[in-house]
C-alpha cells in the first residue's frame, strides 16, 4: 500500500499546486479580468443558441458569427431609432421638472414657516441644511450635469483597464473561443487533475458550470422580462419617459433591488413632476414586482441560487470601491457563481447514497 | 447510415487514431460511422495509470467509462468479512468497463486497479450526455446498443436469482 499512499500524496501535492497556480494566475491577470469575466458571462449567454444551432448542423462559429451580425444591426437599429427617442423622453422631462421643483420649494418653504411657529431651533436646523448647495441645486441643473458626466463616468469605469473601445474588441473576440473552444479549454484543465481526482473533478466542474450557466441567465433574464414589463405598463399609463424609466428598471435590476427602488422613485417623481398618473406608476410596480416574485423568480431562478440581501448588498459596494460602475454590475454575478461553485464543491465531494440496499435486502 | 458517411467525407480520407479504431471495436459504438467516432474520440480523456494505481475505489460515484488501450486492469470486490480482494474480471486491451456510468452516478460496486502500466480512455456521463443532446441521431445510434447491452445483463442476473425470488426481483428491475 506505500505505492497507493505515495500516489495519494503525489496528488495532492498536484491538487495543491493547481490551486496554488490558480490563484496566482488569476493574480497576476487581475487587470485583464473584467474583460474576461465580461466574456465569460457573454458566452454563458450564448453557448444554449449555439448548442441548439449546432443540434441542426449548424457549426458552432457559424451561429456564434451570426448572431454578433444581429447584436451589430441591433446596435445600429438602436442608435439610429431608440437613442434620439430616449433623447427626446429625457428633455421632456427635463423641461417640466424645473418649475415642480420650484411649486416643491414652495410647498417646502411653507412647511418650514409652520415648523418655525412649533419649534423655531427644529426651523433653524432644517434652513441651514436646505440652503446648502446639494439641496438648493435643482434636480433639472443636476440632470444636465449628469448628462454631460455621463460619458466620462461610463468610460472611466472602464479606462482603469485598457478603455472602452477595446472592451468592444476584446470582449466579443474572447467570447467567440470561450464558446467555440470551451469544452478543449475545459479538457486541457481536467488533464491536470491527478488520476484519483479525476471523475470527482469532471462532476464538480460539470455542476458548476451548469449552476453558474443558470444563474447568469436567469438573472439577465429577469432583468430583460422585469423591464419589458415596467415599459409596457408606463405606456399603457401614458407615463412621459415611460421607455427611459422601464430601461432603466431593466438595466439596474442587474443589481437586485436596485432596478425596482430607483425605477419606482424616478416614476413616481416623474408622474408628479409632468402630472402624470401616480396610482397607476404605483399600480404598475406592485404589479412587476408582484409578477417578479411569483412567476419570474421560481421558474427563472428556481434551480439556481438565492443570495441574501446583506450578501448582495456588500458585493455591490465591494464592487463599486475596487471596480466602480462596472464593478457594481459584476459583483451580484460573480458573488452567485462563487456561492454556487462552493455550494457544488461541498455537494459533490459529499458521499451519494443510492436506494441499493432495497435490492440488497432481497 | 449512408447520411452518416456522407455527412464528413473528409473523415473518410484521414487516418484512424489508436483510440478511434479502439472505440470503433467496441459494441457499444460499432454503429457509428468514422466521423462519429471522431466525435466521441473528442470528448475522451486519455488517463496513464501506473501499476497497481487504483483507477475507482469501491463505493465511489460513478462519472466515467473506461476504454483500455493498453495494458490490463483488474476488477476486484473488496468485502468486510475477508482482507483479501475478491478479483471478479481481468480485462484487456480494446475491453471496455464502467459503463454503466453514463446512465447514472450509482456508487461502483466493484473497484478497478490497473494491473500492469495503463493508457485508458474515459468517457465522462456529463461530456457524453451533453453529446447526445447536441447530436441526437448519434446519441440514438450509441443508445441502443448501451440499451442491448443492459438488457442482456438483466437476463444473466435473471437465471442466477432462484425463480421463487424473481418476482420480488422484477419490481425493482
Amino acid at each position: 500500500m506505500n505505492t497507493g499512499s505515495s500516489a495519494a500524496k503525489f496528488g495532492w501535492v498536484r491538487l495543491t499546486a493547481l490551486g496554488v497556480g490558480c490563484a496566482i494566475g488569476l493574480y497576476v491577470i487581475r487587470d485583464v479580468l473584467p474583460p474576461i469575466v465580461l466574456a465569460a458571462i457573454v458566452a454563458y449567454v450564448l453557448n444554449p443558441i449555439v448548442d441548439m444551432g449546432e443540434r441542426r448542423s449548424v457549426p458552432r462559429w457559424g451561429t456564434i458569427i451570426l448572431i454578433y451580425l444581429l447584436i451589430a444591426a441591433a446596435a445600429v437599429v438602436g442608435v439610429l431609432f431608440l437613442l434620439p427617442l430616449l433623447g427626446q423622453q429625457f428633455e421632456e422631462i427635463r423641461s417640466q421638472i424645473g418649475p415642480f421643483w420650484s411649486q416643491l420649494q414652495v410647498y417646502g418653504y411653507r412647511f418650514l414657516d409652520r415648523v418655525e411657529r412649533w419649534w423655531p431651533p427644529l426651523a433653524r436646523v432644517i434652513l441651514a441644511e436646505v440652503t446648502s448647495d446639494a439641496l438648493t441645486t435643482m434636480p433639472h441643473q443636476w440632470l444636465a450635469s449628469a448628462l454631460e458626466n455621463a460619458p466620462a463616468f461610463i468610460s472611466g469605469a472602464f479606462s482603469n483597464v485598457v478603455g472602452i473601445i477595446t472592451y468592444f474588441v476584446t470582449v466579443p473576440f474572447i467570447a467567440f473561443f470561450l464558446v467555440r473552444d470551451g469544452r478543449a479549454f475545459k479538457r486541457a484543465f481536467i488533464e491536470l487533475v491527478p488520476n484519483r481526482y479525476f471523475e470527482t473533478v469532471v462532476s464538480v466542474l460539470d455542476r458548476i458550470d451548469h449552476s453558474v450557466g443558470l444563474y447568469i441567465r436567469g438573472i439577465l433574464l429577469e432583468a430583460l422580462l422585469l423591464g419589458t414589463l415596467a415599459t409596457i405598463g408606463l405606456l399603457l399609463i401614458g407615463l412621459k419617459g415611460a421607455i427611459l424609466i422601464g430601461m432603466l428598471t431593466g438595466f439596474l435590476n442587474l443589481i437586485p433591488y436596485v432596478g425596482a427602488i430607483v425605477g419606482f422613485v424616478v416614476g413616481v417623481f416623474v408622474a408628479l413632476a409632468t402630472g402624470g398618473n401616480v396610482p397607476g406608476v404605483v399600480i404598475v410596480f406592485a404589479f412587476s414586482q408582484f409578477v417578479d416574485n411569483w412567476f419570474i423568480q421560481p421558474f427563472v431562478l428556481s434551480r439556481s441560487v438565492n443570495l441574501h440581501p446583506l450578501l448582495i448588498f456588500l458585493a455591490v459596494v465591494f464592487g463599486g470601491v475596487y471596480g466602480g460602475l462596472l464593478g457594481m454590475f459584476l459583483a451580484v454575478p460573480l458573488t452567485g457563481a462563487f456561492v454556487v461553485t462552493a455550494r457544488t464543491i461541498r455537494e459533490g465531494l459529499r458521499p451519494q447514497v443510492y436506494p441499493y440496499d432495497v435490492i440488497a435486502e432481497l | 447510415m449512408a447520411h452518416a458517411v456522407w455527412a464528413n467525407p473528409k473523415s473518410l480520407f484521414r487516418p484512424r487514431t489508436p483510440l478511434a479504431k479502439a472505440l470503433g471495436d467496441l459494441p457499444l459504438f460499432s454503429r457509428l460511422s468514422r466521423a462519429e467516432i471522431e466525435k466521441v474520440e473528442a470528448i475522451a480523456h486519455i488517463r496513464t495509470y501506473s501499476a497497481g494505481e487504483c483507477i475507482f475505489e469501491q463505493g465511489d460515484p460513478s462519472v466515467a467509462m473506461f476504454v483500455i488501450m493498453a495494458g490490463e486492469v483488474r476488477i476486484v470486490i473488496r468485502t468486510e468479512e475477508s482482507e483479501e480482494d475478491r478479483e471478479v474480471a481481468r480485462l484487456g486491451t480494446g475491453e471496455m468497463f464502467g459503463e454503466t456510468a453514463l446512465l447514472d452516478g450509482a456508487p461502483r460496486t466493484a473497484a478497478a486497479i490497473a494491473a500492469t502500466p495503463a493508457e485508458i480512455a474515459a468517457i465522462a456521463r456529463p461530456d457524453w450526455i451533453d453529446l447526445v443532446e447536441r447530436q441526437p441521431a448519434l446519441g440514438v445510434r450509441m443508445l441502443l446498443p448501451l440499451a442491448r447491452i443492459m438488457a442482456a445483463r438483466v437476463r444473466a442476473l435473471n437465471l442466477q436469482v432462484p425463480t421463487s425470488q424473481q418476482q420480488n426481483w422484477e419490481q425493482y428491475v
